[in-house]
């Protein structure tokens, strides 16, 4: 299982779901996040994987704490 | 202590922690600060590090103080409604940090402005709304090797960082390589804001300052959330270089920031 986290005005887009069943890179879980949560295309957000800001090649393994970061604007 | 005569009482409360002292104090009022936005953020940012003793603090606003800004920009008063930001904060944060050289710019950040007025500071800190003037901002510090401090909010939600604060340090690209589409963000006129959220965003970022100011042994870059409803914290370390675009001097000269984060979007579609 892997935890997904979203933030900032994603948080309010994306159901919240205890985990999910995924196998891959964060850019197949992109592709994946998109097909699920079809208001989120479009959306510009970077991925941590447990923490550490991830590149689209990172692998992520089972147990990983994802979070789904899109840059905040507001001051 | 005898080298404690040279400062002020005022200072005398922080000069007390250990970690700060008087070598401490000295290296915070040896410091220039330009903080860009004189907002929600900024208003705090300069309050703290004004009268924290920081020697000379730069103020870039054009913009004039709105009835609606009062609840959460901590300077000002119904009687600077209509007046240039950067002035009254100006005025106000004389009268609360007399020792702390003020200058101010009524204009807005541009490319040019950037290379003239960065490498007069030895800090530069983001308190703007505007996501390109933050990719002009974070190009110009890696071209000019300053370190700056990024604060943003989102609703009850907070973010801030300090970047290209140590050789090889992560910066703003490392975070967010691809900017998002100006038109679907959300700010804090069409999504709202409680004062307490940028608040203390602008204070994180004032400590961070103040913090790198003092004690310079960073070897990490980590970008800091807080979700101020829940009260949670989330911290991802931010890795240097993955990918990430750096802009040389003579391509920074002739960007268009407006365009370049619109063309971002259409790019990827």
């Amino acid at each position: 299982m892997v935890t997904l986290l979203f933030f900032g005005e994603l948080k309010d887009l994306a159901v919240p779901t205890a985990g999910i069943d995924f196998n891959g890179t964060v850019g197949q879980l992109r592709m994946h996040i998109e097909e699920v949560y079809p208001n989120i295309k479009n959306k510009t957000f970077s991925v941590a994987v447990n923490k550490i800001m991830a590149s689209d090649d990172t692998m992520i393994t089972a147990g990983a704490e994802v979070a789904i970061m899109p840059p905040f604007s507001g001051g | 202590m005898s080298e404690g005569k040279h400062i002020s009482a005022r200072y005398q409360r922080q000069v007390s922690l250990s970690e700060i002292g008087v070598e401490g104090q000295l290296k915070i009022q040896g410091t220039s600060v330009l903080v860009v936005g004189v907002g929600g953020l900024g208003c705090p940012i300069t309050m703290a590090l004004a009268t924290a003793g920081i020697g000379r603090l730069g103020l870039v606003d054009f913009d004039r103080v709105d009835i609606s800004n009062l609840h959460r920009q901590f300077l000002f008063t119904d009687k600077h409604v209509g007046q240039l930001k950067a002035e009254v904060a100006a005025t106000e944060l004389s009268a609360m940090a007399p020792d702390c050289v003020i200058e101010i710019y009524a204009e807005e950040l541009t490319n040019g402005l950037a290379l003239e007025l960065f490498p007069k500071y030895d800090f530069i800190v983001d308190a703007t709304d505007q996501v390109h003037i933050r990719y002009l901002i974070n190009d110009a510090c890696i071209i000019l090797n300053k370190p700056w401090v990024y604060g943003a909010v989102n609703g009850f939600q907070g973010q801030w960082a300090v970047f290209n604060h140590y050789k090889n340090a992560g910066n703003y690209r490392d975070v967010f390589p691809v900017p998002p589409n100006p038109m679907t963000m959300i700010n804090c006129e069409n999504a709202g804001v409680l004062s307490p959220v940028p608040g203390s965003v602008g204070l994180m970022q004032a400590m961070l300052v103040v913090n790198n100011i003092v004690e310079k042994t960073a070897e990490k870059t980590i970008l800091y959330t807080m979700d101020y409803w829940q009260n949670q914290a989330y911290n991802i370390e931010v890795v240097a270089g993955q990918n990430t675009q750096k802009i040389e001097l003579e391509t920074f000269k002739n960007m268009d920031y407006r365009k370049m984060v619109l063309g971002a979007h259409y790019a990827q579609k």
